[in-house]
């Protein structure tokens, strides 16, 4: 006898997107008519075990992992935990990559992906995870992050296959233009940009100051912990607005600007250097995603300082990714769920 | 010593001047499948066989954080090295994790470097000299020439090839061999790894959903990538 699908359970399609970043470890999944998205910040802080904390940590159902003698608080209650004790979360990335001198941190990364990614549907299905491109202005070891997120991912019982994190903004959110413009991935530990042409990238590179780098410089201009400044950007910022700025509003304010400068100046750089830059007929768009593009008012700072710029190419649109948060994770699920159709 | 030469020729290897594949085919290999399709060769690197160096020091056993000091590498990378030494056969771990046994393997490939790389600084200096001998007659017959005003017997001066073949008494040198490649293999630092921590989750994150537009999109991909798969098949 034919087994009856549960009532009511949504289809679920083959092939996930993981977003591995700095701050979030993000995995989009197609439910149905839905797509799905979990996220979890990829932070975690240690304090010392003791019966009385473990208890208490599960009481307040926080997610936590217990290691050796210590007790490792998972996710956003992280940071709320650093808040407090006013120090820093520990990150198991740094800049955009698995560095290779924390390899104690390993394990949480595993776990962490393991908890947001989930078992496949079937073993061998394709997750499609992200990687940052060359790094123009540090010696990144994207070798080792590579191939420790496919051992992890391979450990899972998925077929892992990788995409350029610039590249999957374009795949997420320029369909309706043949896959054609720039994808830029504003991330916490790094800035990803792509240039691609009917889905094929041209240009692709990243840069390490990011979203982590404004905290920090702004942290030390006003004598703050990066974490609390970071809880600020993300909850209240508003970069519309010139005047009448605390302190720490004005120092993200003026870091903003600084990275937005930063890459478009890394970009027209890239373009000068390139032996093969492209002649697009036609004016593209650009897009911008990732978290450090969230606040409020970065596009219009975006465009102000773009209009300035001598940028090699003619810009039709410059818009916000409709999932900023989403968009890498989107775009990598819409590479697996095309691999999986062909099945 | 030895790893002072090896990173002199590196260094030399970067510039093209000498390929260290030729002067240490032993030692250093470049990775990849071996060609009976067996295990994939295992290359050593400078740092790699300053570890080996660095546990010998040691009277053959070492903990990371003695050899992470001895080379000035932070534990973390030791470590990760040191397994690869160990997939290699150059290392086994003793008594505990994190100490490690130079093998007869590792022994032999420190052995092995460190003659290929006397022979080639021993040919490099006589070869020096050789030359310098022959430009210092060259000079004196010159002189001798323009004294006396008649030809001096002198042989035309030699290459450099054929004045370190001469001089050495080695076998010519051989032709460059393919490029060295970068060294790819990889040891996943988790291989092996118990992260079967307890955890007070299973699933964890935040879960949104929204109505899926991507259907769109992933036909146009599947489209493009068949056009394109389709073209090269018609080339």
């Amino acid at each position: 006898m034919a087994k009856k699908k549960a009532k009511g359970a949504p289809r679920v399609e083959k092939g996930k997107g993981l977003d591995v970043g700095t701050a979030f470890i993000v995995c989009a999944e197609q439910h149905g008519e839905k797509i799905a998205f979990r996220t979890q910040r990829d932070a975690f802080f240690d304090i010392e075990y003791s019966d009385f904390t473990k208890e208490m940590l599960i009481n307040s159902k926080v997610n936590y992992i217990e290691k050796d003698d210590r007790l490792c608080v998972v996710g956003n209650e992280a940071l709320e935990f650093a808040n407090i004790f006013h120090t820093e979360v520990r990150r198991p990335l740094s800049r955009g990559v698995i560095s290779p001198s924390e390899k104690e941190s390993l394990p949480m990364v595993e776990l962490i992906t393991r908890g947001v990614a989930g078992k496949p549907a079937y073993e061998g299905e394709t997750i499609y995870f992200s990687i940052p491109g060359p790094a123009l202005d540090a010696d990144l070891d994207t070798v080792y992050h590579h191939k420790t997120l496919e051992g992890m991912l391979t450990r899972l019982g998925y077929t892992p296959k990788v995409i350029n994190e610039g590249l999957a903004v374009v795949f997420s959110e320029l369909a309706k233009e043949g896959f054609t413009g720039i994808g830029i991935s504003f991330g916490s530990g790094m800035v990803n940009v792509s240039l691609s042409y009917m889905s094929v990238p041209i240009l692709a590179f990243c840069v390490t100051k990011a979203g982590d780098w404004i905290d920090q410089q702004a942290a030390a201009a006003v004598g703050e912990t990066a974490s609390r400044i970071c809880a600020i950007k993300e909850s209240s910022l508003d970069l519309t607005k010139r005047d009448g700025l605390s302190r720490i509003e004005a120092a993200l304010s003026i870091y903003h600007d600084n990275l937005i400068e930063y890459v478009l100046a890394h970009i027209v750089r890239e373009f000068e250097r390139t032996e093969k830059a492209p002649s697009i007929d036609k004016p593209i768009v650009i897009v911008l995603s990732g978290g450090s593009a969230m606040p409020k008012g970065f596009l219009q700072r975006f465009n102000d300082v773009l209009a300035r710029s001598k940028f090699p190419l003619a810009v039709r649109e410059v818009r916000l990714a409709s999932q900023p948060l989403y968009s890498v994770a989107r775009g990598a699920v819409i590479a697996a769920t095309a691999d999986e159709a062909k099945k | 010593m030895v790893v002072a030469r090896i990173r002199a020729l590196e260094e030399a290897n970067l510039h093209g001047n000498v390929d260290v594949a030729v002067i240490l085919p032993q030692v250093w290999k470049p990775a990849g499948r071996s060609a009976e399709g067996g295990p994939k060769e295992i290359a050593v690197t400078s740092s790699e066989l300053e570890i080996l160096t660095a546990i010998q020091r040691e009277g053959g056993v070492a903990g990371v954080t003695t050899i992470s000091v001895a080379c000035g590498l932070t534990s973390g990378y030791v470590d990760y090295l040191c397994r690869y030494l160990k997939r290699g056969g150059y290392l086994s771990l003793v008594r505990r994790p994190g100490v490690y046994e130079l093998t007869p393997k590792g022994e032999a490939a420190l052995g092995k470097a460190t003659f290929e790389l006397d022979r080639y600084f021993e040919a490099q200096g006589q070869s020096l000299m050789a030359q310098a001998l022959y430009r210092a007659l060259h000079a004196l017959a010159s002189q001798l020439e323009s004294e006396m005003g008649r030809p001096a017997a002198m042989p035309p001066l030699a290459t450099r090839r054929e004045i370190e073949g001469w001089a050495v008494g080695a076998e010519p040198l051989e032709a460059r061999p393919e490029e060295i490649a970068i060294k790819s293999a990889f040891v996943d630092p988790l291989e092996g790894v118990d992260v079967e921590m307890e955890a007070s989750f299973d699933r964890i994150g935040n879960l949104e959903e929204t109505a899926s537009d991507i259907g769109d999109a992933v036909t146009a991909l599947r489209n493009l990538k068949a056009g394109t798969e389709d073209k090269e098949q018609e080339e």
